[in-house]
Parts: structure tokens; sequence; C-alpha cells
């Protein structure tokens, strides 16, 4: 979001300083009664004087407008994405936080740690996350038998991280594929 | 190069304006303002003729705003392209009689960095010092080796390395922003 920001931003900055430069040009060359001297505006005077509201390039340019200013909202508003996870601290003065992808990975080692799993996959996001290990052996009855340590081990982890808001916790086990 | 609420802030009012600017002239275009307006030039209007009328101060007016614009605009082109947000040398509260103690950030943070890099479970930290100089905040990022107890590098981070940095400064109250991160490193 930021990335983008900055060079929309320096895009409508060199816009605003270049349009304002070049009207305070034309009122003062037309205070002075001089021809334009940067943009003819004489002919865009008489197009608006010419043109009607519901002409068809009046709908297109409007069209535009309402499509950038949408795109442009959108961008702007969307919520952030979650990058930190605040912790509990002692000391007001301090804003500590566990990182997405910090949490994302002790969960993963908490999980990997069980006898019998063999991979973790661990997904993080703002108000939930989701554990889903892979059991070395095949079978409904395995994969329910571990389904109960990992839960331990995973929530084990999550709790004694003193988050401030610990996500839901939602943890799969499935067996190997064959 | 910061200046991230002010590019937020202005460019989502340039949205909201440019949007309402397409929905009046698509209102207006359409029938909207009446059957009767919409049949109308662009210039037939009470806003036109009202500049028309009183063209020679209003337009010294649009000058003077477009020249506070440019200045406003010119300011934000400065921010977004050479700008920091780093603070600078930062003076030690102290006695005077004794001398005056000046700080650079990147003594405090190298410090800082170094002795949190010797803790057990560390693997790397990085810090910076952000803000005004008499109003500074510590920005902290300590990866941690995947095997670490985080809670408890948490406490000692807390305990001895932040205590340490806000004793240094002799701020008590020292914001610090600690990240606490988990390395991509398998533990070896």
């Amino acid at each position: 979001m930021r990335l983008l920001n900055r060079p929309l931003a320096l895009i409508l900055a060199v816009a605003l300083a270049g349009a304002s430069v070049i009207l305070i040009i034309e009122v003062i060359a037309a205070a002075v009664h001089a021809s334009p001297v940067v943009v003819h505006w004489p002919a865009w005077y008489h197009w608006a004087g010419k043109t009607h509201w519901n002409a068809l390039v009046i709908r297109v340019w409007s069209a535009i407008l309402i499509v950038v200013g949408v795109l442009i909202l959108a961008i702007e508003l969307k919520p952030r994405r979650v990058t930190r996870l605040r912790l509990r601290t002692a000391d007001d003065a301090t804003d500590a936080a566990l990182t997405r992808g910090g949490l994302a990975r002790t969960l993963r080692t908490a999980a990997t740690g069980i006898d019998g799993i063999t991979g973790v996959a661990v997904t993080v996001r703002r108000r939930r996350a989701r554990v889903a290990a892979r059991s070395a052996a095949r079978g409904r009855t395995a994969t329910d038998a571990l389904k109960q340590p990992v839960s331990q081990a995973v929530r084990g982890r999550l709790d004694a991280l003193d988050l401030y808001r610990p996500p839901r916790l939602k943890v799969r086990v499935t067996s190997r594929s064959r | 190069m910061h200046a991230d609420r002010t590019n937020r802030v202005a460019l989502t009012l340039f949205g909201l304006l440019i949007l309402l600017a397409g929905a009046a002239g698509m209102t207006a275009s359409t029938g909207g303002f009446g059957t009767a307006f919409s049949t109308r030039v662009l210039l037939a209007n009470r806003a036109s003729s009202y500049i028309g009328q009183q063209g020679t101060w209003l337009w010294a007016a649009a000058a003077f705003a477009c020249l506070l614009i440019t200045l406003a605009a010119l300011r934000w082109i400065v921010t977004l392209l050479v700008s920091t947000d780093r603070a600078g040398d930062i003076t030690v509260p102290g006695s005077k009689e004794q001398g005056t103690t000046i700080l650079q950030p990147v003594a405090l943070t190298d410090a800082l960095t170094r002795e949190i890099e010797t803790y057990h479970g560390v693997d790397t930290a990085k810090g910076r010092i952000i803000g005004d100089a008499s109003a500074p905040e510590i920005v902290l990022t300590v990866t941690a080796a995947q095997t670490a107890d985080l809670p408890a590098l948490h406490r000692r981070l807390e305990t001895e390395a932040l205590a340490h940095a806000r004793q240094a400064l002799g701020k008590t109250d020292l914001p610090i922003q600690l990240d606490l991160d988990v390395s991509r490193r398998p533990a070896s």
C-alpha cells in the first residue's frame, strides 16, 4: 500500500503544482491583456460554451472520473493487511508485537515437533490462524489420534505468547496423499 | 521517505473529489438535475455567470490560492523525495554544569542490537531511532531462531535491553516499538 501510495502521491503533487503554476501564469497574462502563454484556454472556453451537458463526451469523461475515483478510494480505504500482532507488555511505553510470519513459523515449529507429523502449513490472518498438519500414517484413525496432541501443542504455544488479541485457532490433520 | 499519512489523506480526498465530480457530471448529463438542465451548455449555470461577473478579483484570488497550493505541493514533493523519519543527534538530559552529552542515534542502536544479539535464541537484531531528536522513538526488529523460547525472549528484551536503552537516554517513558520475528531458516 505504502509503496503504491508514494508514486501516486508524487504524481498528484507534481500535477497540482504544475496546474497551479499554469493558472497563475494565465491569470497574469490575461490581466496584462496578453495572449495565452502555456495553455490555449480560449479554445476550451468556446468548447464549453457550445457543448451541452447531455453530450456523449461529457458522459464518457464523467464515467472515467467515476471509475478513477472509485479505484483510488478502493486502494486508500481498503483495510491494511495485518503485519504485526500486538503482545502484552509490562511497560505502556513499549509497543511490542509478533510479526504475522513469525507467528506462523512458531506455530509451525510447535506442530512439527509432534511425532508422526511430516509437514505443517500455517496461515495467519487478522482474527484466525489455520494449522494444516499432515500425518505420516494413513487412515482416519491415525489423523484423529494426532489431532489432539497437535492442537494442544499449538494452543500451548499461542497461549504462552500472551498476544493482546490472539487469533482463533483452527487445526486440521490430514493423512499423507497416496 | 515518509509522509505516509499525508499521502493517504490527500489521495483519499482527491479520489473523493473526482468521484463526486464524475457523479455530478453524469447526473447532469442523464437528466438527474432536470431534463432542461441536461440540454443546456456547460457554461449556462449560476456559477459560470457569477465568475463572469466577478472575474477581476475572483481570478486574482484563484491565482493567490494556486500560489499557496503550489507551495504546499512543492513541500510535499520535497518530503516525498528527500526527507527521512530518522532522528538527529540526541541530547541526553543531565546537569548542564558538567557539560552537554550528545548521543548519535547509530551509537545507541549499535550498542542495543549488539547486546540483543548475545541473547540466547536471537538470530539477528536491527534498530533505528525515528522522530524528533527531542522526542525520539526506538524501532527494533528482533528475529529469533525457530527453536527460541519467544515468551522468555520477550521478557528478557523488556527487562534488560529496552530498560538499558531508556536508561542511556535518561527517559523512562521512551517509546519503543519492538517487532519480534521468527527466522525462516530451520534450526541447525
